[in-house]
Parts: C-alpha cells; sequence; structure tokens
C-alpha cells in the first residue's frame, strides 16, 4: 500500500500550487504505531507531510461537511468514496466541490486485534507483503495481513473507489464473498440469546458519541439525543439510556451507511456496532435491492415517498 | 510501616477483604481491562497500566441518582441517595490516577464547600495502589509532575518484586489492611529492590515539562490561529474527556413525571457543542475551536490558577483512545512554537 504515498504527494503539490483546491484531507504518519492521522495539507509542502498505508482507518468523508463552499480534495478508499456518494445523493455535498483522489484498499489492520495477538507493548508494526510484522520490547513477529484485519475489511464488497478524479493504481481484487458474516453471526443466535447480546454490548457505552462524530452520515445540526425539550431518551447510563441511544443511532442509518466501520473502530469500549447497521443494510438490499453509496441518483428506500407504491411500501 | 505479602497469598487476602469490602479492580470486560467491581480476586488482572476506564466512577458514577422523589398519600415522598452502604476498597489503582483523585479532592471537598455525595464515598474508600514497573510508551506522568511510584493519594502502597509485594501503609486506612496476618516482615534488601525498581522506570519516561512556560504561552494563545489548526481533525466526540481521570464536570437533570421521578447527575464533558449552549440559544464556545482550546485551557493553564495543580496527570488514556490520534503531548509540545 505504501507504493501510493509518493503518487498522492505529488497530486498534492499539483492540486495546492494550482490553486484548484484549498485543501486536501488525508493521512500523515501517527504518535504511536499502528495509527495515521487525519491531516490536511493547505500549501503545496504540506503535501510531504502525506502518507498512505494499513491503519489509515479512519473515514476522511466525515471531514467534507466542515469545508462546505470551498473546494477541497479528499483521499478516499472505496469506503470513503460511497460515503461521498451517499452524501451526494442526499445533497449534501456538490459533486463540483470536491475532488477524490482515489486508493485502492487492501483492507485496514485491526490495531486492537493486533494487540491482543502478541504478548507485550506493540513499539513498532510494518507491513510487509502479505504479512504484519510487530515489534515490542521483548518480542518481535509476523502475522498474516488476512487475520489482523478489520471485520468490515474483511467483508467488504467495495475496496476500489465507486467514484474518484484520479485514481493511485490499479483496483484490487476481491477477497470477499459475503458482506455479511458478521451480521449472520448474530442473526443465528435465538432471539434470547441476541437480545442479551444487545444488553450487554449497549451497557459498556459511555455515550462519548465518538461512533457519531466519526460517521460521515451523522452531520444532523442537532442529533436527537442532544435535544434537551424534550428529551427523547433518557440522560444517564442506564439501560434504557443506553440502549435508546444506540438503537436510535443505529436506525437513523438505515440505508445511509456504507459499513466503512468508522464508528466501531472509534469506540472506546469496543462495541460490536457493525453488526446493527450491517443488518439493517442486509434487510435494505433483500426487500429493495439497495446498496448505499454506490449511485449518485438513487435516495436510501426509507427518505423515498411514491404515492402509488402502497401499503406493503414497495417490498 | 512496611511489610511484604507472597504473591500466592494474596488472593486469600482479597477473598477475606471481600467479606468486609466492595471491592473495586482492574479487571476484564470483553476485549479489554478496565477498572470495576468485582466479586472474586481471581477476576483481577495484575499486569495492567492503565485500564480503559479510570476508577473515577467509585467517587463520581457517570450517572448519580441524587434522590428520588414519590407523591404518596402523605404528600412528596424523598429519598436521598447520598450515602452508600459499604466500605469500598479499591486495590490497585496506579499513581497517576491517584494523583487525578487529588485534583478531585479539591474540587468536590474543600473547606468552604462540600460535596456530599463524593465526600462520602471518599470517606467509605481505601485506596491502595501499586507501583508501574514497566510504564508504557504513552505514559507521562513524570512530565506533568507525577511519577510511576508516587505515594501521595494512597492509604497503601504496594511495589511488585516479582515473588512479593511490599507494602506501605500511608494512613490509619492502611495500617487497618497491613495488620493483616497474611502480611509478614520485610527487609532493607526488599526497600532497595523496590528503589531499583522505580529507578529502571523511571528511565523509560520523560522529563518534566516546562509547566510555567507553557502556562504563560496559554496565556498569549486565546485569539491564535494555532487552535484552528488543533481542532481540524478533532471530531468532537467525548473519549479524551470522558476517560480522563481528572475531569470531573457534570450536568444535572430531573427525569420523571409529577408522581414520581428522581434528580440525575452525569459526567458532561466541554467537548460537546451542547455543554455551553445558553437557554437563549447563544454558545459562547460555537465551535471546535474553542472546545479544543479549553481542554487544553483548562488542564494547563486554569488548574494551575484555581488549585496550584494541573489537569493532567499523564496517564495517556486520551493518546491511546483519540479516534483520531490527537495527541496531547504533541500539541503541548507545539505551544512554544506556535506563540
Amino acid at each position: 500500500m505504501r507504493q501510493y504515498t509518493e503518487a498522492m504527494r505529488k497530486e498534492a503539490k499539483r492540486l495546492l500550487a494550482e490553486g484548484s483546491v484549498q485543501v486536501v484531507i488525508g493521512f500523515a504518519e501517527g504518535t504511536l504505531p499502528m495509527r495515521a492521522a487525519p491531516f490536511f495539507a493547505r500549501k503545496p509542502e504540506d503535501a510531504e507531510r502525506l502518507i498512505w498505508g494499513p491503519f489509515c482507518e479512519n473515514n476522511l468523508a466525515r471531514y467534507l461537511r466542515e469545508y462546505k463552499g470551498k473546494k477541497a480534495a479528499i483521499v478516499a478508499k472505496g469506503c470513503d468514496t460511497r460515503s461521498i456518494v451517499a452524501l451526494m445523493a442526499e445533497h449534501q455535498l456538490p459533486r463540483d466541490q470536491v475532488y477524490i483522489i482515489g486508493v485502492p484498499c487492501e483492507g485496514m489492520i485491526d490495531r486492537r486485534i493486533v494487540a491482543r495477538r502478541v504478548p507485550g507493548e506493540v513499539l513498532a508494526a510494518r507491513e510487509e507483503g502479505a504479512e504484519l510484522e510487530v515489534e515490542g520490547q521483548d518480542f518481535a513477529l509476523r502475522l498474516p495481513r488476512s487475520e489482523v484485519l478489520y471485520r468490515s475489511c474483511s467483508a467488504c464488497l467495495h475496496p476500489n473507489p465507486v467514484l474518484s478524479d484520479v485514481l493511485l493504481g490499479e483496483p484490487v481484487e476481491l477477497w470477499s464473498q459475503d458482506p455479511y458474516v458478521y451480521v449472520r453471526e448474530v442473526e443465528n443466535k435465538s432471539p434470547e440469546e441476541r437480545a442479551a447480546y444487545f444488553s450487554a454490548e449497549a451497557s459498556r457505552c459511555i455515550r462519548c458519541y465518538a461512533c457519531r462524530q466519526a460517521c460521515p452520515m451523522c452531520y444532523c445540526e442537532e442529533c436527537f439525543v442532544d435535544h434537551t425539550s424534550p428529551r427523547w431518551i433518557e440522560s444517564g447510563v442506564t439501560p434504557a439510556g443506553l440502549q435508546g441511544w444506540q438503537i436510535g443511532r443505529a436506525y437513523h442509518l438505515t440505508g445511509r451507511c456504507v459499513d466503512c466501520g468508522a464508528c466501531e473502530r472509534a469506540c472506546p469500549e469496543e462495541i460490536d456496532l457493525v453488526y446493527l447497521n450491517g443488518k439493517l443494510n442486509k434487510d435494505l438490499r433483500e426487500l429493495y435491492g439497495f446498496e448505499t453509496g454506490v449511485k449518485l441518483d438513487e435516495l436510501p428506500p426509507l427518505a423515498v415517498f411514491l404515492p402509488d407504491e402502497g401499503p406493503d411500501f414497495g417490498i | 510501616m512496611r511489610k511484604k505479602i507472597d504473591k500466592a497469598q494474596i488472593n486469600t487476602l482479597l477473598a477475606a477483604l471481600l467479606k468486609d469490602y466492595e471491592l473495586y479492580a482492574p479487571a476484564r470486560e470483553a476485549g479489554y481491562v478496565t477498572f470495576r467491581q468485582i466479586r472474586s480476586p481471581e477476576e483481577i488482572v495484575w499486569d495492567c497500566l492503565v485500564t480503559r476506564e479510570p476508577p473515577k466512577d467509585v467517587f463520581l458514577p457517570q450517572t448519580e441518582v441524587l434522590f428520588s422523589y414519590t407523591r404518596g398519600p402523605n404528600g412528596l415522598e424523598l429519598v436521598s441517595n447520598e450515602k452508600v452502604q459499604r466500605e469500598r476498597l479499591v486495590w490497585g489503582m496506579r499513581p497517576c490516577d491517584a494523583q487525578a483523585l487529588l485534583v478531585q479532592d479539591v474540587v468536590f471537598d474543600t473547606s468552604k464547600d462540600c460535596d456530599v455525595y463524593f465526600a462520602n464515598k471518599r470517606a467509605m474508600t481505601t485506596v491502595v495502589g501499586i507501583g508501574c514497573n514497566q510504564p508504557l510508551s504513552t505514559c507521562f506522568c513524570t512530565a506533568v509532575g507525577g511519577g510511576p511510584f508516587r505515594k501521595d493519594g494512597f492509604d497503601l502502597f504496594l511495589t511488585d518484586l516479582g515473588e512479593a509485594y511490599l507494602a506501605e501503609a500511608l494512613t490509619e486506612k492502611g495500617e487497618r489492611l497491613l495488620a493483616s496476618p497474611f502480611f509478614h516482615a520485610s527487609s532493607k534488601a526488599d526497600e532497595k529492590a523496590a528503589r531499583a525498581l522505580e529507578k529502571a522506570a523511571l528511565a523509560h519516561l520523560p522529563e518534566a515539562m516546562d509547566v510555567k512556560t507553557i502556562q504563560q504561552h496559554l496565556d498569549q494563545l486565546i485569539t491564535s490561529p494555532f487552535w484552528d489548526e488543533v481542532q481540524a481533525s478533532c471530531i468532537g466526540c467525548g473519549v479524551c474527556t470522558l476517560l480522563c481521570p481528572v475531569c470531573h464536570c457534570f450536568d444535572i437533570v430531573d427525569e420523571g413525571t409529577a408522581a414520581c421521578g428522581q434528580r440525575v447527575r452525569n459526567w458532561d464533558t466541554c467537548q460537546y457543542c451542547v455543554y455551553t449552549l445558553e437557554a437563549s440559544g447563544h454558545n459562547p464556545r460555537p465551535s471546535g475551536r474553542e472546545r479544543v482550546r479549553q481542554r487544553l485551557m483548562h488542564k494547563f493553564d486554569y488548574y494551575l490558577v484555581t488549585q496550584g495543580k494541573l489537569g493532567c496527570v499523564g496517564c495517556g488514556r486520551c493518546v491511546q483512545l483519540c479516534p483520531v490520534n490527537l495527541d496531547i503531548r504533541q500539541i503541548v509540545n507545539e505551544i512554544g512554537a506556535a506563540t
């Protein structure tokens, strides 16, 4: 993946020098092993700080709403471009305001899985072909890349950008056959087990709203959970408050989520968030044949009202 | 007073203490280790330095019912939730988290003002600390005035000597624990070993920050474009503040109906847009710029003025857990250059 870095810097430098964009949103080296940090290049010389690699895990499309009315370039993986398309379909982003530097993605590495697979603190990690080399104080080992990918990346059906102005490198081949493998794991449980699983996951929530803040599609000016008069759900970390938040968040993203996994990566309590949204996405795919963020002119089914669709809602 | 306890004896001691205390310790939760109430000593994870959540919930629960009310035939009945029923024991707190607790003491329990809910839990709790033999790369306690073997804030302090723990009582509560027959005499050699461990740990940690200069720089930065750069990547979530052992802001909410209900206190954070939203609709901190600035200013400037202490203890939780790798160490380092 590192081969994209040079091409990315060159393109960013060109765009900023020409003045055709005011900012290039990408990643810079992180301060910790296995981290990259969202970075905003505003001058041609800033482009030298851009990097690409297996730890560029954030969905940068969430920053585009902060550049309304300005021309921005964005470094985007497959899932990020789907979010951009979904935002455009919802009229949140004019096509001519964003320049997409598309990057074919081989899947991002889950730093939490890596941390659990090694005997101490990870002090350095680098990708070597199909493996990740990990080093700590008293250990050095190699892990197969395929075993340490984020679940949403393992299951991804769109690693290549669905929309771009320039594509860095050749498209990658698909590796996933089933985009909803982690949804099926929960679907296969009994209703009682599912309820227990959901309650246990939600119970760890601390209402930091990192899931919402990391999500490109959570752009409401006022989130239902911040509304105080009337207050829609209990304010505390009670079962009703936490489950109300988790359900409300997931439902508001029905047919709008692109399964990028940004919410789960941001969650400090490692709550299984992707199965909830994945289930809703799977339902919409099965009921309406709809997939979020692949067509610019297609609105999410639940955002469309057709006067003649009848009581079955077009299913 | 110093004594020693063999590691093989520690679970028996804790099992005995569980009869008298509610016990809080680092324990596994899903895929990580956090500070929570435990019911058996086997649940304790001994080698975790920085728990996912700090132990601040023991003294300031994230959601706390202050009192509840019911309207009955005899009028309004109020039930206060001020006092906890059982004595508490926090086992295995790290020195950074104890420094944070000392900051909270100055907020909630002073000679002038006392938050009875906090003060009661504090009085009912015995705090057992443990030194950090191998600090993590994200630890920076020494940069902000702490240390991996700082003992203030603890009732009893443990040093991991390999096969045994050296235990030092620092208060009467600590003496009470040390009176248990599971502890036996320690030697001069044990104390020497403890000092060597401290020296080795310090070698992994950074030098002290020049706090006075940072504060002077911050005072000049209120209107600086520096904050626009810092906030560019911040997504405005509450991870850094809610999981900070020092941060203690709260919001009080009445929930219920005319017939029954409760007054609830929840943690709040200056990083939320609604934190400073006034009833008029005006928001004095309308954007991320003011909110990230507030976090840094409060920790590295205002606390020094109001309490004579920093609002950061260098535990590194915000560094580890920030979804976008905004690193408070880096921000503080850049403050000088931005001035």
